[in-house]
């Protein structure tokens, strides 16, 4: 028979497995820093193992997976934010700001590259419960899944969604018209 | 590309992200969990040591100088750095029994784990918290201060003015800083109580 420590490896080892890659954009999306993006990823990795101890099943393991994910990252950024004066804001205000600048508004063909970097920017203003809900929707979950993750109803997560779509058709409109041509 | 499609074109495009795979081994994550220990450990360790060093220096002005006023300053000063280091004390074993509740991290919706954390920040920043921190540090080194300026010769007495100033400028500052950022905690948990309320 297993122990619980074997269980709780194995469990650990399935669940880096599978959503290691998620937990690495995500670790990129807090920290923009190589350095910093390490050392949260690490921590993540050691919650997520040290989780598994009392997982019972209750939840799946891709929701349980992501809430202790995002729930370290919010004491990572909890922790360094004492000493950072940059204030976050809701996807909201980004709206009414007309979005965050992007560093290329004049170029035409915006390439992978220069959408992620946008992406990243865009991200990296917002407050830790809009940020949750655009990372969660860019891992491709829908309003419900991402609700059960973050516990915001599914028709607020909706409308989250909404005004996501909103910005990003904003900021890419550029290169859509592009890509018709 | 229409809209729908630049929708999943970003979701692609994030999701192609190149990653390296990253999967630490049982053995990793105990010298990692070994190593944490090990850093709360030396950290404790650094401010439970400057709070000391604080104390031995008081007890040995409170055994050299006679002067009434100066001895009730230091005697001030001592018990003020012993409730500091209870304070720290029970703010750290918090810490520690939050860090040890994992399983929290799974089951916790990461709203209410959000405003449990912002909770936790404005409290450290306010209420008895903030006043009893004040009311450890400050009395004893102004009453030392100001017996040292009067009673004691120079370059004593000089030292006794500069604590004083320096005491009489931080404290206002203190309390500032720290309802400024007690009040910011308090807006964002407003808020995040509106959609938790907006739900029910």
């Amino acid at each position: 028979m297993a122990s619980t420590s074997d269980t709780q490896d194995e469990m650990y080892r399935e669940a880096a497995t599978a959503y290691g890659p998620a937990l690495d954009r995500l670790a990129r999306a807090y920290e923009l820093s190589v350095e910093d993006r390490r050392d949260l990823l690490q921590e993540i990795h050691l919650a997520l193992w040290r989780s598994f101890e009392s997982f019972d099943g209750r939840c799946s393991m891709r929701t349980w997976v992501y809430r202790v994910a995002h729930n370290a990252a919010i004491s990572h950024v909890m922790r360094g934010r004492r000493n950072k004066s940059r204030a976050l804001i809701s996807l909201e205000e980004i709206e009414e700001q007309g979005g965050i600048a992007a560093k290329d508004d004049g170029n035409h063909s915006i390439e992978r590259a220069q959408m992620l970097e946008q992406l990243y920017a865009l991200i990296q203003h917002l407050n830790p419960l809009d940020r949750q809900i655009i990372l969660l929707y860019l891992e491709g979950m829908d309003a419900a899944a991402i609700g059960e993750v973050s516990g915001v109803s599914s028709s607020y997560t909706a409308t989250k969604i909404h005004r996501i779509k909103a910005i990003l058709a904003d900021r890419f409109r550029k290169g859509g018209t592009h890509d018709q041509r | 590309m229409t809209n729908d499609n630049s929708h999943d074109d970003v979701c692609n495009v994030w999701q192609e992200q190149p990653s390296a795979p990253f999967v630490m081994t049982p053995a990793e994550l105990r010298v990692r969990m070994k190593r944490l220990g090990r850093q709360l450990l030396i950290r404790d360790v650094t401010v439970y040591g400057v709070c000391l060093l604080e104390i031995a220096v008081f007890a040995y002005m409170l055994i050299v100088f006679p002067q009434l006023m100066v001895r009730v300053g230091s005697l001030l000063v001592i018990l003020g750095m012993a409730f500091l280091i209870a304070q720290i004390w029970l703010d750290r074993r918090g810490r520690k029994l939050a860090h040890a509740d994992a399983a929290g991290l799974g089951t916790t919706d990461s709203i209410k784990f959000y405003r449990g954390e912002l909770a936790r920040q404005r409290e450290f920043h306010r209420g008895i918290w903030l006043w009893s921190r004040l009311v450890a540090l400050f009395p004893g080194l102004l009453v030392f201060g100001l017996a040292a300026g009067v009673a004691l010769p120079y370059p004593a007495n000089f030292a006794g003015h500069v604590v004083v100033g320096v005491a009489a400028l931080l404290c206002p500052l203190a309390i500032r800083l720290n309802l400024t950022r007690s009040r910011n905690y308090q807006c964002r948990i407003n808020a995040l109580d509106r959609i938790m309320n907006s739900q029910n």
